[in-house]
């Protein structure tokens, strides 16, 4: 659905997006992880056509990005972060703008039942999360196949937030596809499919959410039987000791569970937590390295 | 012509705001020229007492108070209507493009099936209505309020300076549109459409003042504009159609090519 071929984007002597590819699948809903400033923002605006790639192409369900940005628009709906509305304007006036602009059918109704929308109110005096909510609803509404989000639950409440995803896994079984922007690891991890993360404007990984979380990173917690010394981690290999206490030891293990297990059989146990690490961990991992 | 009407719907509030303030304003200078008429000699002498430059400057070098014409483009059309109008027509262009960047709310009509030129000449096309709108109303309500005074105005040539001022309005508008296009800020529209209008309007008087500077007045649009030679002497300066015209074309298009190629962010 979404190609984008080593894409670059220089504002001056800043490399905003340096050099990046990943594919979107039909279908999938996909996250676009990355700290503020890593490029995501700017990624998306190209696929938008607000601002033109240095270099590299960008298509959308098979048409170029800048050249057939009309016919793309037709096929996708787009929320910024900072939803931007029209301060005098009521949200039915955004809505009946927005529907004339867009081709084809419309959701309006059941949206707008959804998420609960005053369209009365002025979008001055809208709070950002209903503002937020009226950006959903504007994206959504004109029936896209593509959803490109850009951080957009930002402003929106824990309830409105699971009422967004619930939303998003019925588009999504509905065949719609999804590109989200995030630098938040749970919502990514509840909700998309794979995940690339973006770092200074490169590409650090592009896999599944599933996979990354198997990525061999375990938090383990420990704790010795009787009063023998605590071991050395890192004599069980690649080790990030969290917590050292007298008896208990916990620490971030990368490497093959097997080994680590092995090694830990030669002490007297008297506790032993092993989980797996949160894609946050996995998440900062790649950005230490 | 959706995004044409919905900036139409949108701005017609200010639009009438304008057009009710310069419709007072002429139903003033008009219900004062009876009295202002019946003292004409006083006012010819005081006004010809001042400096060339400064009759230039305010569009009294060919003042006659005596004559409708040449009293209302003193007063009105010398100063005060360019004046307004470039105020006018500056802000209806910052908010048309610059303004829109600013605020963000470009993303909404650029996310849509839209093309950034269409956005653009929407916008334009209506701001030439609304400027249209604004001349015709603004100088042919002389008409019936001249009626209203029993004065006659026969003689005059309402019509031709109305294309006058449309024609400098669209020349003042597609410069406002192309910086609008250019910047993503609408402060910068003012600063620079107004920095630029002001120096055209110095040089006109500049070279007024001084022989070996006269050449000078080719370089300003207050030069071309000459309201009383529109409505007294039913003429405009050749030159004047074409450089208003010419202008206006090679600006909106600059602008169109500008917007249509440059990133939008705020």
């Amino acid at each position: 659905m979404i190609e984008i071929r080593e894409l670059h984007k220089y504002f001056g002597e800043v490399k905003a997006v340096n050099g990046i590819s990943f594919t979107v699948q039909k279908g999938e809903i996909f996250g676009f992880l990355g700290p503020n400033g890593a490029g995501k923002s700017t990624t998306i605006r190209c696929l938008m056509d607000f601002i033109r790639p240095t270099s590299g192409s960008l298509t959308i369900a098979g048409l170029d990005a800048q050249r057939d940005s009309v016919a793309i628009k037709r096929k996708v709906g787009y929320v910024s972060p900072d939803v931007h509305l029209y301060p005098h304007w009521t949200g039915k006036q955004h809505l009946d703008f927005v529907e004339r602009l867009n081709s084809g059918g419309s959701w309006r109704k059941e949206l707008v039942k959804r998420f609960s929308l005053k369209e009365t109110v002025r979008a001055k005096n809208l709070s950002s999360g209903n503002k937020q909510k009226l950006g959903l609803i504007l994206a959504m509404m004109g029936k896209p196949e593509l959803l490109i989000l850009d951080e957009p639950t930002v402003a929106l409440d824990p309830l409105l937030q699971n009422l967004f995803y619930e939303s998003l896994k019925t588009y999504q079984q509905e065949g719609g596809t999804v590109f989200i922007s995030s630098h938040n690891l749970s919502e990514i991890e509840r909700i998309c499919d794979r995940v690339a993360i973006i770092r200074q404007g490169k590409l650090a990984d592009v896999d599944n959410v599933a996979t990354l979380r198997k990525r061999k990173m375990h938090m383990v917690t420990l704790r010795l039987a009787g009063k023998a010394a605590m071991p050395d981690p890192t004599e069980f290999g690649k080790v990030e000791i969290i917590s050292r206490g007298s008896d208990q030891l916990t620490f971030r293990y990368t490497g093959e569970i097997n080994d680590l297990v092995k090694r830990l059989a030669r002490y007297e146990i008297a506790d032993l937590e092993i989980a797996h690490a949160s894609l946050e961990d996995v998440f900062l991992e790649f950005y230490k390295n | 012509m959706r995004i044409f009407s919905s900036y139409f719907k949108e701005r017609w509030v200010i639009l009438l705001i304008y057009v009710v303030a310069l419709f007072l304003l002429m139903w003033m200078y008009i219900g004062l020229f009876p009295s202002i008429k019946s003292q004409a000699q006083s006012f010819n002498q005081l006004i010809q007492q001042m400096p060339e430059g400064l009759r230039s400057a305010f569009g009294a070098d060919a003042f006659d108070y005596s004559n409708l014409g040449s009293y209302l483009s003193t007063e009105m059309f010398g100063f005060l209507w360019p004046l307004v109008m470039i105020i006018f027509t500056l802000s209806w262009a910052a908010n048309a493009l610059a303004g829109e960047v600013e605020l963000g709310t470009v993303e909404i009509v650029l996310s849509k099936p839209v093309s950034r030129l269409r956005v653009y000449w929407e916008r334009y096309l209506a701001g030439v209505a609304a400027l249209f709108i604004y001349v015709v109303f603004s100088i042919l309500s002389l008409i019936p309020f001249a009626r209203l005074y029993s004065i006659d105005i026969s003689h005059l040539h309402p019509v031709l300076l109305s294309l006058l001022c449309f024609l400098f309005g669209m020349a003042v508008f597609s410069l406002g549109t192309l910086l609008s296009a250019i910047f993503s800020d609408k402060s910068k529209v003012y600063a620079f459409g107004a920095g630029l209008l002001v120096l055209t309007y110095v040089l006109n008087i500049v070279a007024s003042l001084k022989d070996s500077l006269s050449d000078l007045k080719y370089g300003s649009f207050f030069y071309y504009f000459n309201p009383a030679q529109a409505i007294v002497h039913d003429k405009i300066v050749t030159e004047g159609y074409w450089v208003f015209i010419l202008f206006s074309l090679v600006t909106v298009l600059l602008g169109a090519w500008y917007w249509n190629r440059r990133d939008i962010t705020a």
